[in-house]
């Protein structure tokens, strides 16, 4: 067939007048395709029109994309490839961005609700304002509350911006008062946490390019979700090509599961059983355990104190003693030149043994046989998989990089949600991540690494940089903060021994020294008198990109909290279910129309950990005019300041510079209105050099610096460090915040402050009503994790396409006995009589005990998003229990989520 | 010369990362995917393993689509093997579709867009493509591609765990040979000589 017959295929229907204005786009990016002058122009070939460097917000993980805009009108959108954020890739969300962009759904004016009732269904009777009445508002009502008291004001955001976070933070102490923070999202605390001191960093994760078994509890890093997906997926995808094997132990065969080399389903709640008895098989059945690691990279050799458990210290120092066997006696962790890992030794007349002694010890409780009648996972799986997993982590070897001898541990444990949304999170993360420790594999090549725990700097000249420190009475490592290294090295242990205090903020937080998540505030919310009256109520509540109805727990317990609000403030795209109980709405520009300010800034959230994955600064600029002349959050907080007057301006502006570590070099004036763009040029000179100013960015869009191995393997330079075996902190935590509860009457649980990890049952494994013996699930593919799932027209496709995409799946069997169909009528009913329903369909993929979604928080009934109304089953409303104590970590603020539900056929 | 595709089931993780990147970048309208996911389970729980196949047009060698068209040179392949479709002389009789054993091909109904008859600014634009009573297929992103170039197929480029390859059909058959790996075409036994191809799934031991 020849030219003409393609020609004619190609473009007989795409042909288009193209005026000079969709060649020459204002604005702004360089030209990274090429035009063409063509007047009956193919508009979507694509090389017409120009593509303009910004950065996604599909989701949290702001990958770099390349946008084709054609007259005006954004055509298409690709990856990056010069960008390791994304790496050139695009998921399912990033291409639907399109489909934001141009929903008719989306509010572009702000809005104010008329009608005073609130709730789902009834009409609030918006009105449409101006920005200017918006703004006045806005910071009208927040400088009034926080003149009263600052706590009257909350804040509830979610992950996926994070960049804005310091937009409105500087809003807010502009007028007056930090808002608390009512979070919405329900995050990795127990996980983070432990991945600090594990670390260094709050996100961590295989050392995919090196890594050969990877056992993952209750995550689908590198196949679904997690921070980073559509960076990890291709080197977790050619490693598995390669050889590497995934284990993956979840109730669900979710998207991780697909791709295991093995799924091996267990009882919600029970990961850390699993993993206790893995740990017991490889440090006392077959001895499988990198003793060097332990003994100079762990306080596995610390001597404790068999009558009190307490780590026996220097009495000068306060450091931790070990046996130093070349002196045959105890002495400080870093003048034994010859630390006994293990043994029991008398010191000074007290009886003591070494923590791993003291662990293993610990450890022998939990038999296979003892996992698997909590787990139901297979006695003879357990054991095998642990010594796989020993036996791959080549203990004793090490690889040479960049000049550096570094130990080569090629295997890693990794967890998240499934692990962390429970009761004693910690310690189930704790119990999970503890098999890189005795394997060795922390901070290894190959094993369990941070994503961004030391930085040298971001070009040969930046003034930014961190390293993990040590708190030096164990020789531990500290962490650099998830968002920002601006206050140095953190310390748990530090906060322990000076941040414990009486909580004055509804979170509890300065209770939780291990803490990270916000959920104790919806307690004290509810009713202060539950913790003494010690906090106050808020009276108003800022609620930025997120739908705090439906996130995280019954949805009436959310609804009644909204309710109880004077005054609410809601700005997103959409007017969701939780838009019901907004009194101002504040649209928001999509991520394609506005600026945003560093939402790569310091990385952690962003970057993945390993050689290959390098440091990277990026963009977000609009590359259409925003529908509307809507604002970006970050153009609103600008112009709300200004607005505010000298004083609050200069205010805002000082705290910008703080935030961005600008101040010193950069600094933004304090007399002008501020800009996003302006912020943007003042840190990316600061971060990187003067040539790199917004301009640049503006052009070229990405900015890579290599990062070097010592930045990715903390001890490649020999610095000093350890991570804990035994958490003796843990006593002196309990002791302090056993003392403030007790004489502050707040009822408080101290259980979980012990030095080892556990497995303890989550509160509903104690209902015993043989009705209620199924538990629901939720789980994530990639195309709807994170946010803006069932809104987007593509997405809604795709579930819509997919039989189990708005079904509750349910094992073949468990249907069977209940002569269950595909298609049929079901509902899930928990113990306090909340009730779900849906649509059934069997599956061979799902715990006998569960039931599964997708989502979980879906079932929107906001009758402004047609595209999202009534798709799926919002299992996450039998999720009893949000306003009570019982159900919570009091160790990091986690949520318990498991609950045991009757199932019927309707 | 003639074009392939080759798809590394290992690699892929069935995000469907290609089925919108297709949609986006080719304009298609609703329910016209040009490309797809296909998830099925085998065996019994616990032992139950899931097959995940990206699927596209694959562009035969012997096309049965072609064969029934009862309009002349409406859908021929190219002389880069690709299979297109005349869509100014598509009278829309969808004989092709029930032709096609892979179900790759499409018919445009009507003149929808995804939020009713009204399209959006990115629409109006993208569906010029795709008129009503046509069908309509993958063409490996040749129709969006400058004549001369070689296409990047947008499944190709975006995929994000690297699974799918694209070239000559000599280079592909040298990269499945390098690769060491089994592979496989669609039905094969049907004998149209598919031109996408996979490298089998595999499990990974110790």
């Amino acid at each position: 067939m020849g030219e003409e017959k393609r020609g004619i295929s190609r473009r007989s229907f795409i042909t288009g007048a193209l005026g000079t204005a969709a060649v020459m786009s204002t604005m702004g990016g360089g030209l990274i395709g090429c035009t063409l002058e063509n007047k009956e122009e193919d508009l979507t070939s694509i090389s017409t029109g120009t593509w303009i460097p910004t950065t996604c917000n599909m989701c949290f993980n702001n990958c770099a994309i390349l946008v084709r805009v054609v007259d005006g009108v954004a055509m298409e959108i690709k990856g990056n490839p010069n960008s390791t954020v994304g790496g050139g890739r695009l998921c399912a969300k990033g291409a639907s961005g399109l489909m934001q962009l141009y929903d008719p759904y989306r509010i572009t004016k702000p809005l104010i609700r008329t009608n005073p009732e609130k709730g789902i269904g009834i009409d609030p009777g918006w009105e449409e304002i101006t920005w200017e009445e918006a703004m006045g508002l806005y910071i009208g009502k927040l400088a009034a509350y926080s003149a009263e008291d600052q706590r009257y004001v909350a804040g509830s955001s979610m992950v996926s911006n994070l960049g804005t976070i310091y937009a409105r933070a500087a809003l807010n102490a502009a007028m007056g008062g930090m808002p608390e923070t009512a979070i919405s999202d329900i995050c990795g605390s127990g996980t983070h946490g432990n991945q600090e001191l594990l670390t260094a960093t709050g996100n961590a994760s295989p050392d995919y390019a090196y890594c050969n078994y990877v056992i993952q509890f209750g995550i689908q890093a590198g196949t679904a979700t997690r921070h980073g997906f559509n960076m990890t997926a291709k080197m977790f995808a050619d490693r598995r090509a390669e050889g590497c094997k995934l284990v993956n132990f979840d109730p669900h065969m979710s998207a991780a599961g697909d791709k295991a080399d093995e799924w091996v389903p267990l009882v919600p709640g029970t990961d850390a059983v699993v993993a206790l008895a893995m740990a017991n098989v490889l440090a006392n059945e077959v001895e499988i355990y990198d003793r060097d690691f332990l003994t100079n990279r762990s306080n596995g050799p610390s001597l404790v104190d068999t009558e009190t458990g307490r780590v026996i210290r220097d009495k000068d120092t306060q450091k931790a003693l070990y046996w130093d066997e070349d002196t045959s006696s105890a002495q400080p962790y870093d003048k034994a030149t010859t630390p006994a890992l293990e043994g029991s030794f008398e010191v000074d007349g007290k009886a003591c043994k070494t923590a791993w002694t003291l662990n293993r010890e610990h450890l022998e409780t939990y038999t296979p046989e003892y996992a698997e009648k909590i787990s139901t996972v297979p006695a003879a799986s357990i054991r095998r998989i642990a010594r796989e997993f020993g036996e791959a982590a080549c203990i004793g070897q090490t690889i040479e990089i960049e000049g550096y001898t570094l130990p080569y541990r090629p295997v890693a444990v990794d967890s998240f949600s499934g692990v962390s949304r429970h009761k004693h999170s910690w310690l189930s993360n704790w119990a999970c991540l503890q098999l890189n420790t005795i394997v060795g594999s922390c901070n290894a090549v190959g094993g369990y690494i941070g994503f961004g725990p030391k930085c040298n700097g971001y070009s040969d000249t930046s003034p930014i940089k961190w390293a993990p420190g040590v708190w030096e009475e164990d020789g531990l490592i500290n962490y650099t903060s998830l968002i920002s290294p601006a206050s140095g090295p953190e310390s748990m242990y530090e906060a322990v021994r000076s941040g414990i205090s009486v909580p004055e903020t509804k979170d509890m937080l300065s209770l939780m020294p291990f803490g990270m998540d916000y959920h104790f505030y919806y307690i004290n919310q509810k009713d202060p008198a539950t913790f003494n009256n010690l906090c106050v109520k808020s009276k108003m509540l800022i609620a930025y990109g997120c739908n705090p109805l439906k996130w995280w727990g019954d949805f009436e317990d959310q609804e009644q909290l909204l309710k109880d609000y004077e005054y609410v403030i809601g700005s997103d795209l959409y007017l969701t279910d939780a838009s019901y109980y907004f009194d101002l709405f504040i649209p928001e520009a999509t991520y394609l129309e506005r600026y945003d300010v560093f939402e790569h800034m310091f990385l952690a959230h962003r970057h993945l950990g390993g050689i290959d994955s390098k440091w990277n600064f990026l963009i977000r600029q609009p590359v259409v005019e925003a529908r509307d002349g809507c604002l970006g959050n970050w153009e609103f907080c600008c112009e709300a300041a200004w607005m505010a007057g000298p004083e609050s301006n200069a205010g805002f502006a000082t705290v910008l510079n703080y935030v961005h570590l600008i101040m010193e070099h950069n600094p933004l004036p304090t007399d002008q209105k501020i800009t996003p763009e302006m912020v943007l040029d003042a840190g990316y000179k600061t971060y990187i050099d003067a040539e790199h100013d917004l301009e640049w960015f503006k052009e070229n869009g990405s900015y890579i610096y290599p990062r070097k191995a010592d930045e990715v393997y903390i001890w490649a330079d020999g610095s000093e460090g350890r991570v804990p075996v035994y958490m003796d902190i843990m006593f002196e935590a309990k002791e302090k915040v056993g003392a403030i509860v007790e004489e502050n009457k707040i009822p408080w649980e101290l259980d979980d402050y012990q030095p080892l990890p556990d497995w303890k049952p989550c509160p509903d494994y104690e209902i015993t009503d043989s009705d209620y013996t199924i538990m629901p699930i939720y789980w994530t593919n990639q195309s709807n994790v994170d946010t803006w799932s069932v809104y987007n027209a593509y997405l809604n496709e795709l579930n819509e396409s997919d039989p189990y995409g708005y079904a509750i799946e349910i094992n073949s069997a468990t249907a069977a006995e209940k002569d269950i169909k595909d298609g049929d009528a079901i509902s899930l009913t928990n113990i306090v009589g909340k009730s779900v329903s849906g649509i059934a369909m069997t599956s061979e993929a799902v715990h006998p005990q569960c039931v599964s979604v997708i989502g979980g928080h879906w079932n929107s009934q906001s009758e402004f998003i047609p595209t999202g109304k009534g798709k799926g089953t919002g299992i996450v409303d039998l999720v009893y229990g949000s306003l009570n104590p019982i159900r919570y970590d009091h160790l990091c603020n986690a949520f318990d989520q498991c609950v045991r539900v009757k199932l019927e056929k309707i | 010369m003639s074009y392939s595709m080759v798809i590394d089931l290992k690699r892929c993780v069935g995000c469907s990362g290609c089925v919108t990147n297709c949609k986006a970048s080719n304009g298609t309208s609703p329910e016209m995917a040009r490309s797809w996911v296909d998830r099925s389970l085998e065996g019994k729980y616990p032992d139950a393993r899931r097959s995940i196949v990206p699927k596209l047009c694959n562009q035969c060698d012997n096309p049965p689509c072609i064969l029934v068209c009862p309009v002349e040179d409406t859908t021929f392949k190219d002389d880069s093997g690709v299979v297109l479709i005349d869509k100014e002389l598509c009278i829309g009789c969808q004989s092709c579709i029930s032709a096609c054993p892979y179900g790759a091909r499409k018919y445009r109904a009507d003149a929808m867009g995804y939020f009713g008859s009204e399209l959006t600014q990115y629409e109006e634009v993208a569906y010029q493509n795709m008129p009503e009573n046509t069908v309509d297929k993958c063409d490996f992103c040749m129709g969006r591609t400058p004549e001369g170039q070689v296409p990047e197929p947008a499944c190709v480029r975006s995929c994000v765990a690297g699974a799918r390859f694209f070239g000559t059909t000599e280079e592909m058959k040298g990269f499945i040979d390098s690769s060491g790996r089994d592979s496989y075409r669609l039905l094969e036994n049907m004998q149209t000589e598919p031109n996408v191809i996979y490298l089998s799934d595999f499990v990974n031991t110790v």
